[in-house]
């Protein structure tokens, strides 16, 4: 694949990224603040496609500019923090431990440590560790659920695009 | 497509259950060996005061102003402490419920309004430090 093609392809993806983000945020809000991590979806795509390299673009962009357009710009920290965090435990498993994982659970690792991310990065904003305990065990619940489902979906479109690869 | 689950995907939950674990462990910690029990509540990292739970049944309660009219009502019962109205726009401050434990933080991202309990050894000279 030519250069000019996977910078439109990632482009792209980013796009649907936030737009995933944009959906998330008109649906019934999870206890907690916990989030589906629709956008996690695409991460976890541009990894197995492309790689690690593509996949950190795709986060870093995307968890800067979902919040803006979420209109909470100090919501970056926590997104960016969770987000990071998420995708180099996705890529370290991916590259380190391949076959070892399924998709679904290298999502829900990835959803538990978007969690951890944000808790830390609050937590050192406020300077108190009463926040990880206090949240930390109804968000982790919920990463098991949401990566799961978030894993579910990126395995029907890996195998999609298995039988239509990307031109 | 196979759905079978591999020996990574149990070391997962395994690090879940010990991440909830860890969380209960570290909540009792921070509990352990207060002779008194306070409430705290920040604004913006700044301290806005300290209160303590009613003996009676007597209700306190804290208007924090967060300033362009955004306010946190929290509310200090006997039973705990709990934000009973808010004008944010995500309400999980209020949706959360009460807190108890020493360590147990309320928190209202969008305000920057923290609550949290803390435990206190009784070893400090009281008079001055309150």
């Amino acid at each position: 694949m030519s250069k000019t093609k996977k910078m439109v392809y990632v482009a792209l993806i980013i796009s649907q990224a936030l737009v995933l983000h944009y959906i998330e945020n008109l649906l019934p809000p999870l206890p907690a603040g916990a989030r589906l991590g629709l956008a996690n979806i695409m991460t976890l795509i541009t990894l197995n496609i492309f790689g690690f390299k593509e996949a950190l673009t795709v986060t870093v962009i995307r968890s800067t500019l979902g919040p803006l357009l979420g209109g909470s710009p100090t919501a970056v920290i926590y997104s960016m923090s969770g987000g990071l965090l998420s995708c180099l435990v996705m890529s370290a498993i991916h590259y380190y431990a391949p076959g070892h994982f399924s998709l679904l659970g290298i999502s829900t690792a990835g959803a538990v440590f978007h969690n951890i991310g944000q808790l830390l990065a609050a937590s050192i904003v406020y300077g108190t560790a009463g926040i990880i305990f206090t949240y930390m065990p109804v968000l982790q619940f919920f990463a098991v659920l949401t990566g799961n489902f978030t894993g579910l979906a990126a395995k029907y479109i890996l195998k999609y695009l298995k039988t239509n690869p990307l031109g | 497509m196979s759905f079978h689950i591999k020996p990574g995907d149990v070391l997962v939950y395994c690090f879940v259950l010990l991440l909830v674990g860890g969380s209960f462990f570290g909540l009792w910690s921070m509990g352990a060996g207060a002779d008194r029990v306070r409430i705290r509540i920040e604004l913006d990292g700044e301290l806005v005061g300290t209160y303590d739970f009613p003996d009676d049944d007597g209700v306190t309660e804290v208007k924090v102003d967060a300033g362009a009219g955004r306010y946190n009502l929290v509310t200090i019962t006997k039973t705990g402490v709990y934000i009973r109205e808010a004008n944010c726009p995500d309400q999980l401050c209020v949706k959360w419920g009460k807190i108890l434990r020493p360590g147990q933080t309320l928190i209202c991202l969008p305000h920057r309004v923290v609550v949290s309990i803390t435990g206190e050894e009784d070893d400090t000279l009281d008079g001055i430090s309150s």
